[in-house]
């Protein structure tokens, strides 16, 4: 028979596991609109419940409970995050650059259409000064143009590098952050304790570096661990090793690993990999047809003055000039005056047979093998193209995550209707169990009533 | 202890039959303090209709056991067991009522979760088991 100081024993465990369970469907409850809470199980244990001589029957014991999680979607939800984070950086940066070439009345094609139509203008009249003047302006608009969309591609360039190191210093904090949780979740392993709340708030931070940087989740002797995509660490167990920014070649920022390899090139995902992708290939790729078209043209043009004579009867000399290492940056009216236009092709002032040479430019093909208008027209497309292909894989990135995480609502989300539909069974289970415990009592005073026979 | 306990009568002397419904009762909260805390809801479903039973038979049995001279031996032992029923049952009362307390106290959170407004307070005892007479 159970003894009273077993019975005792039982009842004491039984109290602490029933603790443990209610507070755990408090958790779940609670918890039921907290993004990315795990639902908790209880885990409860059999255990030999002691008496002298020997052990009897089992009692309970809570042995703490399990976060109901799937790692596989988990890593699955932050490789989308990673590409959503990537993606949406990428479509903010594209959509201020497209709105700075995509203007139609302004910018360098209608810059480019004005001068045309200034310079045709001249035919008539090849000694006007005021229409000479207007080519001049025009000129100087498209120059300006010109300058505008390269300031405008180097600011988002420049936007790019200060998000490399605003995102660099937080995934710094994320990882030391993890790391912090991965040391706590070690200590409470020793004490049978899943920390099922911490491994939440590990998932929400590893969410939050997956939105920041493509990672890799593996596992290091058994310790959790975070990689770049390119496997440089960022946390192992409940270390943190941090990334640095150093100004590199083009006085861009760098990123450095632990080890002091420079990984720039190799990180993609997250805001770090769209930032990236903008500042180093996106920005640098259409800078280079800017500057390509800059130079083409003004070459054209230059190349067209030079067959010509200006209102002094000197040749022709060039209308625009740019240095070689960042033309759209710089390309500028080289003439002084509307003089210089060089209209001429005998160097007589009624002459304007050079204008047709001027005005071929306009149609004719740059070494591109485009018109300038059409080759302009190229490069806005390119930006809209990117800036529309980027805007739609984000829209599909986002609709797969939000399907991810609805799979995972499911595994992990707590049903209010369970709960409930548990608690009022419980209820009526315990209303009837205070019956019990009423007829006991009053069994006990009949028994010790009870008078001996012999 | 086993869940799938069952309600005999052995012994046909009333005392003797006593004690080992007694006994039957005492592994029936024991059952049922370790459905609760281990959220075994089935399981303490199926032990309170069990602990209904063996109540209804214990206080129709303690007039019978109450009108006689019971060997005193026996009585040593009923009265032992009914100690250790006595201080079991005491657990169970506390088990019961925190419990129950705490199951109230979910019950209107998870309400209030679900419809977004304070909900009445459980729905009160149903006629589910007694052990009343």
């Amino acid at each position: 028979m159970l003894s009273l100081n077993a019975s005792l024993s039982l009842a004491s465990q039984a109290l602490q596991a029933e603790n443990g369970a209610i507070g755990i469907t408090n958790n779940n409850i609670a918890n039921v609109n907290t993004p990315g809470y795990s639902r908790q199980v209880v885990n409860l244990s059999a255990e030999a419940i002691s008496q002298s001589g020997g052990s009897i029957g089992n009692g309970v014991a809570f042995g703490g409970y399990t976060s109901v999680r799937d790692q596989l979607l988990q890593i699955s939800i932050n490789t989308k995050t990673s590409q959503s984070g990537s993606l949406d950086t990428q479509t903010s940066a594209l959509t201020q650059i497209q709105t700075a070439f995509s203007g139609t009345t302004s910018g360098i094609g209608a810059a480019m259409s004005t001068l045309f139509s200034t310079l045709s203008s001249l035919s008539s009249n090849p000694t006007d000064a005021s229409a000479r003047q207007s080519v001049l302006s025009s000129a100087t608009q498209l120059a300006n143009a010109f300058r505008q969309g390269s300031a405008a591609l180097a600011s988002a360039q420049t936007s790019a590098d200060a998000q490399v190191v605003s995102t660099v210093a937080q995934i710094n904090q994320l990882t030391k952050q993890i790391a912090s949780l991965n040391g706590q979740l070690q200590t409470l392993t020793g004490s049978r304790q899943e920390g099922g709340s911490l491994q939440d708030q590990r998932d929400q931070l590893t969410a939050q570096l997956a939105q920041l940087t493509g990672i890799s989740q593996t596992q290091t002797e058994g310790q959790p661990t975070l990689t770049t995509g390119n496997g440089s660490p960022l946390v192992v167990g409940d270390k943190a090793y941090a990334l640095q920014v150093t100004t590199g070649p083009g006085n861009l920022q760098h990123v450095i690993d632990a080890s002091g390899m420079d990984v720039t090139s190799s990180l993609s995902g997250g805001t770090l990999g769209g930032a990236l992708t903008i500042r180093d290939t996106t920005v640098p790729g259409l800078l280079t047809g800017l500057n390509s078209l800059a130079t083409q043209f003004a070459s054209a043009i230059n190349t067209a003055q030079g067959a010509g004579f200006d209102a002094t009867g000197a040749s022709g000399q060039p209308l625009f000039t740019t240095s070689a290492t960042n033309p759209s940056a710089t390309l500028s009216v080289a003439l002084s005056g509307p003089s210089g236009i060089a209209v001429s092709s005998d160097g007589s002032s009624g002459s304007s047979g050079n204008l047709a040479n001027l005005l071929a430019v306009g149609t004719s093909r740059l070494p591109s093998g485009q018109t300038p208008i059409d080759s302009y027209a190229s490069l806005v497309a390119s930006i809209g193209n990117s800036a529309s292909q980027a805007a739609a894989g984000l829209t599909a990135t986002n609709l797969s995550l939000s399907q991810l995480n609805s799979m995972q609502s499911a595994t992990s989300g707590v049903s209010l209707d369970e709960e409930s539909t548990n608690l009022i069974r419980y209820q009526q289970a315990y209303t009837a169990a205070a019956h019990v415990i009423s007829t006991v009592n009053s069994l006990f005073s009949v028994v010790m009533n009870m008078s001996s026979g012999g | 202890m086993s869940t799938q306990t069952s309600i005999t009568q052995v012994n046909p002397q009333p005392g003797a039959s006593y004690l080992h419904e007694m006994e039957q009762l005492r592994d029936e909260l024991q059952t049922a303090m370790l459905a609760i805390s281990g959220n075994r809801l089935s399981v303490l479903e199926e032990s309170l209709w069990r602990q209904q039973v063996l109540c209804t038979s214990l206080k129709h049995l303690s007039h019978t056991v109450a009108a006689e001279s019971v060997h005193s031996p026996l009585l040593k032992r009923i009265r032992e067991t009914s100690v250790a029923l006595n201080d079991l049952n005491r657990s169970y009362s506390l088990l019961v009522q925190q419990a129950s307390q705490s199951n109230d106290l979910l019950y209107r959170l998870c309400r209030s979760y679900k419809d977004a407004a304070p909900s009445p307070a459980l729905p009160s005892a149903q006629p589910t088991w007694s052990c009343e007479a």
